[in-house]
């Protein structure tokens, strides 16, 4: 009987042995529920949400997000992996299979009476190892184009289907490429992903320009402007109340009337800064003139903007605002005060394109955009989310390979040398810790199997791979169209240096808690159910 | 040890993921079943949708949720009115909402196909192709398709040319009577709006229904119905209307901060009196004098203002939307003023004059006939249902040309475009090894569904005449399709479709399929509270049995 019956008698107790069962139990209900979903022949899941939105994804990220775990144990693991995610952007789904694995293995000599404790005293020798295999098979390279396609292919290729992961690549790539600057951190908040309602998902494209999700509301304004000037702003330009309670008094006709102009001069002053600024950079030459203002422009303001020619959008985002001074140049407007010609920023073409009822201003051909748009297409709403995950995924995936300065291998092989490492080293390693190593290693031969589960004899396509991996001394992976061993490295498959590092460490310290682990208790305050 | 048995198997319920306990089991079993179950579903949906498909497609009485009862045959309207449990049910109907949305036609023609193709999906799953590759195979048989689509089209609707014999048939899947004359109406009205250089607006041709006479007594009125009422006693200007447009209220201006008239004598009331009406007088005798007799407001409307303007025969209207008032102001090629002064170039019509529309109030803008930027279509009809139909076709007749102009080509009608797709898809899938001969076939075989619909739907011994239909096609006419007494010649009886909303019908068929079959399982969500109030107990029976297609909106069952 366990203790804490004595002081609670409706705790929920499972202790030592149950206990473990328990908890591997879990680790593999959640293996098996993310196995189907890895790598790029995995199948999709979808998912409704309660309010009955519809997602269809194989990213174990947003799966774990959704699905609505209630189990201590897989909750935790679905922590640890979704903490994965935030890091490093990618390696979910094998960080729940590895964990899963791990656990197997261990309670396979757990049953045959080894102590847990030793089992992870063997894990975290095994982990050194692998991290130390892991630095020496990091291959460092300059960060070009063509490699950094690779890696973003790899990573998209797992989150969306062939086709359409090839025309994504291109577009991430493109865009991390366009707001890299050298010596800065990449800031990934400057590539906007915007979707789009519209035709077919491949017509996804990266465009160096901004795209802002609203159009011009006043039917004078030209839908086109060529060569113009922009100017941001954060100033209102309609009637605003006052703050105290105030009033107007008036005695005659013409009294009303004066009031009624008077209460408009001052945003009318505002709008006559503009103008006069327009007329003052553009005299009469063609020129453009946009304002785009992040507080709203009422009709007149709009009239008064319309009759000199200039272009106004209002009730801009505040992340376009900053993104806008970034793409076109010049500096964010708070008062009309000191405007100057200095303030202005400067595109090539700006137009409105109308989707139904949505109307979106693309600002395109700027001098040195530093904010890029990836404009989203798709056919419907399940859609677009599924390409927007995968984006940010790919986005992360070469911002980590930019950051990292290396890759290594995909395609399941480096998993194959960690654990051909660790069948040798496992004779230098004494005591009973050594079947922790062999338990890992055979752990991490997880994602070889499980990439060619449903196609391919997995036994068979892993031996194959091994004893190529130890004849040709080059690391192997499996090659998913065919089953046959193939060097990851000619076919173009990369995967994050810090990915899989991450993965390294988080699975050993998860697996090393659960495996250590010798009751589990409820007993906490429930709610008032009772 | 032996507490380990017992608790182990407690997993599943401790683990709260789904409703669904079968999702516990692994891999393939519980996979295939998912597949089957949207199959169902879309196949339930596909049924459901089948008898309305074509020119000789039957009706469905819906009762709609807010109880009104409509008539109609349109799958849009029906699987609008439907409400749908099963997800990849939800799937298909967003599918053809996103025909409807971009092209206004073939949603009933996704359902069928993306139904055909999920029940030849699952024959290829039960024999044991994995997902992934039926899903690449079925990709490859859908760029074939949209490959060869193009040269398929035998006919395109020249520039210069009457578009009635296109328009004919798209009208005639919609209408029941008298589809010679609406399509007359429409092609004609189509063709008068249409520019020099080949742009068309759609929305430049309003259409107008009218309950009373018959559908006979259609016409097309060179001109703009708003909608509105007149409000002064001058209620029709008939010779050279000149028209400002106001969105501001009529009367003396107010400020947006309160404001109070301060008086402290009967003097100066009667002064302030006087003084505002002088300044009414004023600015409606501006407006006199530049020759204004028609203003149209999109605000309020002062009584004495309003007195004003029918002294000087000023005809005042007060708008609806400001919607109206914009498209208007494009129209008239007049700014929508914020203040009460005359415009500079006033917006010029012959006659402006109120109607009584059924029992609302309208206003039409009238032109001289040749040069009538605007025009609409009234359409008188004994029945809301007959006029419903009729509305429905003219926006569809209407679509379609918008489309033509885009894109002139056209494709045989009358299922002969499948047929001969069917043919040449067959031939290619015979020849490839792999998984891809069977996708081929089996994209093949749904797409020959579609004419047998047809067939069908008119009548006819389904197997005869998809028998000679076959042979036909196999003989090389690909110009074979399913008439109203077996097969015709489609050249002959002119029955065509537009190559844009046909390519792009298959190509949103295909995606939503590709997308269905690569699902592995589906994992729904407990229903938020709010929604668990509107299908109050059922909804937890209809959760664990999810392909079941709920038609309670019908109210048959109930």
């Amino acid at each position: 009987m366990a203790a804490v019956k004595a002081l609670n008698s409706k705790a929920e107790v499972a202790r030592a042995q149950a206990a473990l069962a328990v908890n591997i139990c879990a680790a593999r209900g959640l293996q098996d529920v993310l196995r189907t979903n890895l790598g790029p022949k995995g199948t999709m899941k979808m998912l409704v949400s309660g309010t009955g939105d519809i997602k269809l994804t194989k990213d174990g990220n947003v799966l774990l997000h959704e699905m609505q775990i209630q189990h201590p144990t897989a909750s935790l693991i679905a922590k640890v992996a979704t903490a994965q995610d935030d890091i490093t952007g990618d390696g979910t789904t094998s960080n729940v299979l590895i964990i899963g694995e791990l656990l197997k293995q261990a309670d396979l000599y757990i049953s045959e009476g080894l102590h847990p404790r030793i089992i992870t005293e063997g894990f975290e020798a095994a982990k050194t190892k692998a991290l130390e295999v892991l630095e020496e098979v990091k291959i460092k390279k300059e960060m070009k184009r063509e490699i950094l396609l690779d890696v973003a292919r790899t990573s998209l290729r797992t989150k969306v289907h062939a086709e359409l992961a090839d025309v994504l690549t291109e577009a991430v790539v493109d865009s991390v490429l366009a707001v890299r600057r050298p010596g800065y951190p990449i800031d990934l908040f400057m590539v906007e992903i915007m979707e789009m309602k519209h035709k077919s998902e491949t017509d996804t494209t990266s465009l160096g320009s901004m795209v802002v999700d609203h159009g011009v509301r006043h039917p004078d304004m030209k839908k086109r402007v060529e060569d113009a000037f922009i100017l941001t702003c954060n100033v209102s330009l309609e009637y605003e109340k006052t703050e105290v309670n105030s009033s107007f008094f008036y005695k005659t006709a013409e009294e009303k009337e004066k009031l009624v102009k008077a209460e408009r001069k001052f945003i009318e002053d505002r709008v006559q800064k503009i103008i006069d600024l327009k007329e003052k950079v553009c005299g009469h030459s063609n020129k453009g003139f946009i304002v785009i203002n992040q507080k709203g422009i009422d009709p007149l303001s709009l009239d008064a903007l319309a009759k000199h020619g200039i272009v106004a959008l209002r009730r801009a985002k505040r992340r376009n605002m900053e993104r806008l001074s970034l793409a076109c140049g010049g500096v964010a407007v708070n008062s009309f005060e000191d405007l100057t010609a200095d303030c202005l920023g400067h595109a090539g073409l700006v137009y409105e394109y109308t989707l139904g009822e949505e109307k979106f201003t693309f600002i395109e051909d700027c001098v040195n955009p530093r904010s890029v748009t990836l404009l989203v297409k798709g056919p419907n709403k399940h859609t677009l989310t599924q390409i927007k995950n995968a984006m940010r995924d790919g986005l992360g995936a070469v911002r980590n390979a930019i950051e990292d300065g290396c890759v290594v291998p995909g395609a399941g092989a480096v998993e194959v040398a960690i654990a051909k490492t660790l069948g040798t080293y496992k004779h230098s390693v004494k005591g009973r810790a050594r079947l922790g190593v062999q338990a890992f290693a055979d752990a991490l031969l997880i994602i070889p199997k499980v990439c060619s589960e449903f196609w391919f004899d997995q036994q068979e396509t892993l031996l194959k791979v091994q004893a190529e991996h130890s004849e040709s001394k080059q690391l192997v992976g499996v090659d998913l169209d065919t089953g046959e061993p193939m060097v990851a490295a000619e076919a173009g498959i990369w995967d994050n240096y810090c990915v899989k590092k991450q993965l390294l460490h988080s699975c050993t310290v998860i697996a090393t808690n659960i495996l250590l682990v010798d009751e589990i208790m409820r007993a906490g305050m429930s709610s008032l159910k009772g | 040890m032996d507490t380990r048995g017992p608790l182990a198997p407690e997993l599943p319920q401790l683990l709260h993921r789904s409703p669904q306990p079968c999702a516990w089991t692994p891999g393939a079993r519980a996979g295939e079943k998912n597949v089957l179950s949207s199959t169902a579903a879309a196949q339930a949906l596909a049924t459901l949708i089948r008898p309305c498909y074509g020119p000789h497609g039957r009706q469905k009485l819906l009762v709609t949720a807010t109880g009104e009862t409509v008539c109609t045959g349109c799958a849009t309207a029906i699987l609008r009115a439907l409400e749908l449990e099963h997800p990849a049910a939800w799937l298909l109907r967003e599918a053809s909402h996103t025909q409807a949305e971009s092209r206004g036609d073939g949603t009933a023609f996704v359902v069928l196909l993306a139904g055909a193709l999920l029940e030849q999906a699952e024959l290829l799953l039960r024999a044991g192709l994995p997902r992934a590759q039926l899903r690449g195979s079925y990709a490859a048989a859908t760029t074939e398709v949209l490959a060869t689509l193009p040269s398929l089209a035998v006919r395109s609707l020249g520039p210069l040319e009457d578009p009635f014999w296109a328009l004919y048939s798209v009208m005639n899947t919609h209408t029941v009577t008298q589809t010679d004359f609406l399509t007359k109406l429409v092609a004609h009205a189509c063709w008068a709006i249409r520019e020099l250089d080949g742009t068309f607006k759609p929305e430049r041709i309003g259409v107008c229904t009218l309950r009373g006479a018959t559908l006979g007594d259609s016409c097309l009125l060179p001109g703009l119905v708003v909608a509105g009422k007149p409000c002064g006693q001058v209620t029709m200007v008939l010779r050279g209307a000149r028209v400002a447009l106001f969105a501001c209220p009529f009367g003396p201006a107010s400020s947006n901060a309160p404001a109070t008239a301060r008086l402290s004598s009967p003097e100066e009331l009667n002064k302030f009196r006087k003084g505002s009406e002088q300044r009414i007088e004023k600015q409606v005798s501006q407006l006199a004098d530049m020759g204004i007799n028609v203003v149209v407001v999109w605000g309020e409307i002062d009584e004495k203002t309003l007195l004003r303007a029918d002294r000087s025969g000023i005809m005042v209207i007060e708008a609806k939307s400001r919607r109206e008032m914009v498209y208007l102001s494009e129209v008239l090629g007049t700014p929508l003023l914020s203040y009460l002064v005359p415009p500079l170039v006033p917006g010029k019509c012959l006659r402006v004059y109120g109607q009584e529309l059924g029992e609302s109030l309208a206003v039409v803008f009238e032109w001289d006939c040749p040069s009538s930027p605007a025009l609409t279509l009234i359409l008188r009809g004994a029945t809301t249902e007959g006029l419903r139909g009729a509305e429905q076709a003219a926006y569809h007749g209407i679509d379609a040309y918008s489309q033509l102009c885009q894109d002139p080509r056209l494709l045989p009608g009358a299922g002969a475009t499948e047929m001969a797709l069917a043919k040449i898809l067959s031939e290619k899938g015979r020849k490839l090894d792999g998984p891809e001969g069977p996708a081929f076939l089996a994209f093949a075989q749904a797409l020959r569904s579609l004419p047998e619909t047809l067939a069908q739907n008119a009548g006819l011994a389904v197997a005869g005449v998809m028998a000679e239909m076959y042979g036909a096609h196999q003989a090389g006419n690909f110009l074979i399709g399913v008439g109203e007494e077996g097969i015709i010649n489609v050249a002959q009886e002119q029955v065509w479709d537009t190559l844009m909303a046909k390519a792009q019908g298959l190509r949103v068929a295909a995606d939503v399929v590709l997308q269905l079959v690569t699902v592995d399982e589906v994992v729904v969500a407990k229903k938020s509270p709010t929604q668990q109030q509107d299908l109050n107990s059922d909804s937890k029976k209809a959760k664990k049995c999810p392909s079941l297609v709920r038609k309670n909106s019908f109210g048959i069952n109930k």
